[in-house]
């Protein structure tokens, strides 16, 4: 190959690079509005203090069913359809990368919390500022799949979306859908019991069905980043509160079905065991019956939240984590 | 493997920078195991298949080669056609005519109990076995030698980027470049890439995209009626020439990048004037194929205008039922032959027409309404291609004309209205960009730009592919053949 010609490959990658650039910033400037994980990155970072006493971590459970402002000092860290491997992750860069601290805290003990869920894998060009992609790959072994993975959410995050970057760039987004997000918590907007019986139970099915990947659970990779989230915390001298989320009795049915919860828990038990001072909380029947106070089978609205959170305070309160005069 | 897979971008490179690091006369020996690994990758078994029919007609090639005696030479021929063709039939059409005359006898009341064949139709078995026939045909023709390395003839049945889905190459072209020690070139490098480029924008960020709501429209008929039906045949229409002609130009570039050169396969299809026209530029390879090794063979145009006509549609017929083994596929080949006919036949109405109206004296207007006669005649049998079952494609017809001024619907599938309308423009500027490319090919014509704009494009076919991609690796439509 000839210099000219060297040099016209260089040019042309400095240009795609440049170009590359571009699009990520644009695809983030117009993700931003309507991203729950984004926006609560956002509303971390306004904070004035990353010294936390309450740290809420998990799924769409934690992110609808906690309200941090009725604690002292928390947030809301959860993340719509994360996992123990997101929040090991995420936890990891808030204590070592971002300098925060935390007393407490708080992740989910659900039936599906140990199941893997690949599929899960969504949000990644938010995901690719915390995941190890390298330890994913050699912990799950599918080394092709997070190479690919590392390099659409890493280095092409707009891949596929176009679409988004155009209608912010023609002011047509819409984001009038968005429900509001305070201090990381979803409040949600739904009365799951206006909903049909019928309708009800055909939607619990699919949705146990999906959160717990067709019950082919314990995952060992899921059990591992569990495993390694509560070492974390035990290194930074962080006291661990497990909570099992409340679901609807209907919810409950179909799980019993396919799993055996005494099998679950005692998994629990054996891995919560090297941890004395850990916190179980188990308020998964607590709110079944009241289905006004869910949004849909596993999500309490914004009224659930509220009835679901001062619960938890007064278990915390028994368990002398908290004054409750110290709640806000 | 997917040219659009992850895979195939590892297995690629790989695959070219070992080829060139390895001395010139073991390079067969590496294609050939990257071809079968390529092949492979979907099913082993397939295998089995490939290697049955190259040992064939490599046997066959040998003995046309050593046997003077006519009768024995076609006796060679006819296993060698009887093998491939048999090979099709047991895994192509076997299943269609068994439910057919399962039907037939359930009809007229006889008992039947022929059981179905629990076979999958290996990927790509329509073009290597007609390549492979071409072979013993122009063997027994005496247009080329038999080839005696069985390597090299493995080599040419099952060479990777043409592999799956053409274009269909001719012994006397491919073979020979098996034996040229090829050097990595600059030159070669950016022509190839530059074509490989276009396939995957027409492929990924076209074909794949419409094909969502092609998909949504087209799996659920009855939901779905006037403009929003129309729009999705039309959508359907650019689907399959992104779809195919993608994975012709990813082929073509991907042969040349190692110094290969294949045929072309498409030009620029939509822009026909004419049916017989747009045979011209659509699946190029399969096209002359059957001229060669089928019409011509059983008189082509020589012997008298209803015996051509009679011709010609044996040749639609027969490319119909290559396509598919359904009643609709074979229906689209039978149209296709019939709007062919049509134009000779009705040849000098038309041109008493155009000078009556005095469209001939306006060339550009008369030269848009034969492209969109023509383009909604094609348009026509793709409904019979796309639809699942003949009552399917009869209720599209149905809906799209009962309904034709209703838009409800019509966003459904895309989700919104963003989406549609940048489906629409992916489809202006495809055939924006064919309408400059003119008569030229598509390699000559990008080679043809200057650099600032030819640099322009890359970057839009480029950030296009990656923006409005559809990255869920959608297999090939061609590939079923």
């Amino acid at each position: 190959m000839t210099a000219p010609q060297t040099l016209r490959i260089v040019l042309f990658a400095v240009l795609v690079l440049a170009i590359n650039a571009g699009l990520t910033r644009a695809y983030f400037h117009a993700e931003t509005p309507s991203s729950w994980t984004l926006a609560t990155d956002a509303q971390l970072r306004a904070r004035e203090s990353f010294d936390l006493e309450w740290l809420i971590l998990g799924d769409s459970h934690a992110k609808c069913g906690i309200e941090p402002r009725l604690l002292p000092n928390a947030f809301n860290l959860s993340t719509l359809g994360s996992h123990y491997y997101h929040s090991y992750y995420r936890l990891k860069h808030f204590l070592e990368q971002e300098g925060g601290s935390a007393a407490f805290v708080v992740l989910p003990m659900d039936t599906h919390s140990v199941a893997w869920q690949r599929k899960r894998m969504e949000d990644g060009a938010y995901w690719s500022q915390y995941i190890d992609y390298p330890q994913m790959a050699w912990r799950t072994g599918d080394f092709a799949g997070y190479a690919r993975q590392y390099l659409t959410d890493y280095w092409l995050p707009y891949a596929g979306h176009g679409d988004r970057i155009v209608e912010a760039g023609l002011g047509w987004s819409d984001t009038t859908t968005r429900f509001p997000l305070l201090d990381g918590h979803i409040q949600m907007p739904g009365d799951w019991s206006s909903t049909p019986h019928a309708e009800r139970i055909a939607l619990t099915e699919q949705r146990c069905a999906f959160i717990h990947d067709d019950y082919t659970l314990p995952d060992p990779v899921t059990l591992r980043y569990l495993r390694d989230t509560l070492a974390l915390c035990a290194a930074h001298g962080i006291r661990v509160v497990m909570v099992r989320f409340p679901l609807t009795e209907e919810a409950w049915e179909v799980i019993h079905e396919h799993m055996e919860l005494d099998q679950l828990d005692a998994l629990y038990d054996e891995l919560f065991a090297p941890y004395p001072d850990l916190v179980r909380i188990d308020l998964g029947h607590a709110l079944g019956e009241r289905l006004a106070l869910f949004n849909d089978p596993d999500h309490l609205n914004e009224e659930g939240a509220q009835v679901f959170t001062r619960m938890l305070l007064e278990r915390l309160d028994e368990a002398g984590l908290i004054a409750r005069g110290n709640a806000s | 493997m997917l040219f659009h897979s992850f895979a195939f971008l590892v297995f690629f490179p790989v695959v070219v920078a070992a080829y060139f690091a390895l001395p010139p006369r073991s390079r067969w020996a590496w294609l050939l195991a990257a071809s079968y690994f390529f092949y492979g990758w979907w099913r082993v078994e397939y295998l089995a298949l490939i290697l049955f029919s190259t040992l064939v007609d490599y046997a066959v090639g040998l003995q046309l080669g050593k046997t003077t005696s006519p009768r024995a030479r076609r006796a060679w021929l006819g296993v060698s056609i009887a093998v491939n063709l048999g090979l099709l039939g047991t895994f192509k059409y076997f299943n269609f005519l068994n439910a057919n005359v399962e039907a037939l006898c359930t009809w007229i009341g006889l008992p039947y109990g022929v059981p179905m064949l629990d076979v999958l139709l290996p990927v790509g078995i329509s073009f290597y076995t007609f390549q492979s026939i071409s072979y013993t045909v122009d063997v027994y023709r005496g247009h080329r030698p038999p080839e005696r390395h069985l390597g090299i003839f493995a080599l040419y049945v099952s060479f990777f980027p043409q592999l799956v889905a053409g274009p269909i190459e001719r012994s006397t072209t491919l073979l020979p470049q098996f034996r040229e020690t090829h050097r990595f070139t600059y030159d070669n490098l950016v022509k190839g890439l530059r074509l490989m480029l276009w396939g995957y924008f027409i492929k990924v960020a076209v074909a794949d995209r419409l094909g969502l709501y092609v998909d949504t429209v087209y799996g659920d008929v009855h939901q779905y009626e006037g403009v929003t039906m129309l729009i999705a045949t039309y959508f359907f229409a650019f689907q399959i020439l992104g779809d195919f002609a993608g994975y012709s130009y990813i082929a073509i570039g991907a042969a040349r990048i190692m110094g290969y050169s294949l045929m072309e396969n498409f030009r620029r299809p939509y822009y026909a004037d004419s049916v017989q026209q747009f045979w011209r530029e659509w699946h190029i390879s399969l096209g002359a194929w059957f001229r060669d090794y089928l019409y011509i063979p059983i008189g082509g145009s020589k012997s008298g205008t209803w015996r051509t006509y009679r011709n010609l549609m044996l040749v639609f017929f027969v490319s119909g039922l290559w396509h598919g083994a359904a009643w609709t596929v074979i229906l689209f080949g039978v149209m296709q032959g019939l709007f062919v006919l049509g134009e000779k036949m009705l040849r000098p109405w038309t041109a008493r027409f155009s000078d009556a109206t005095g469209l001939d004296r306006l060339p550009w207007l008369h030269n848009l309404v034969r492209v969109a006669v023509t383009f909604h005649l094609v348009l026509i049998t793709w409904v019979l291609f796309r639809a699942s079952s003949m009552a399917d494609a009869l209720t599209v017809f149905r809906s799209t004309v009962t309904g034709l001024f209703t838009t409800d619907h019509l966003f459904v599938p895309t989700g919104d209205v963003t989406a549609f309308l940048i489906n629409i423009a992916l489809i202006a500027f495809v055939m924006a960009v064919q309408y400059v490319q003119g008569d030229r090919e598509a390699g000559v014509f990008l080679n043809s730009l200057t650099r600032p704009a030819r640099w322009a494009l890359y970057l839009m076919l480029l950030f296009g592919i990656l923006a409005f991609g559809e990255f869920g690796e959608r297999a090939f439509i061609y590939f079923q053949f």
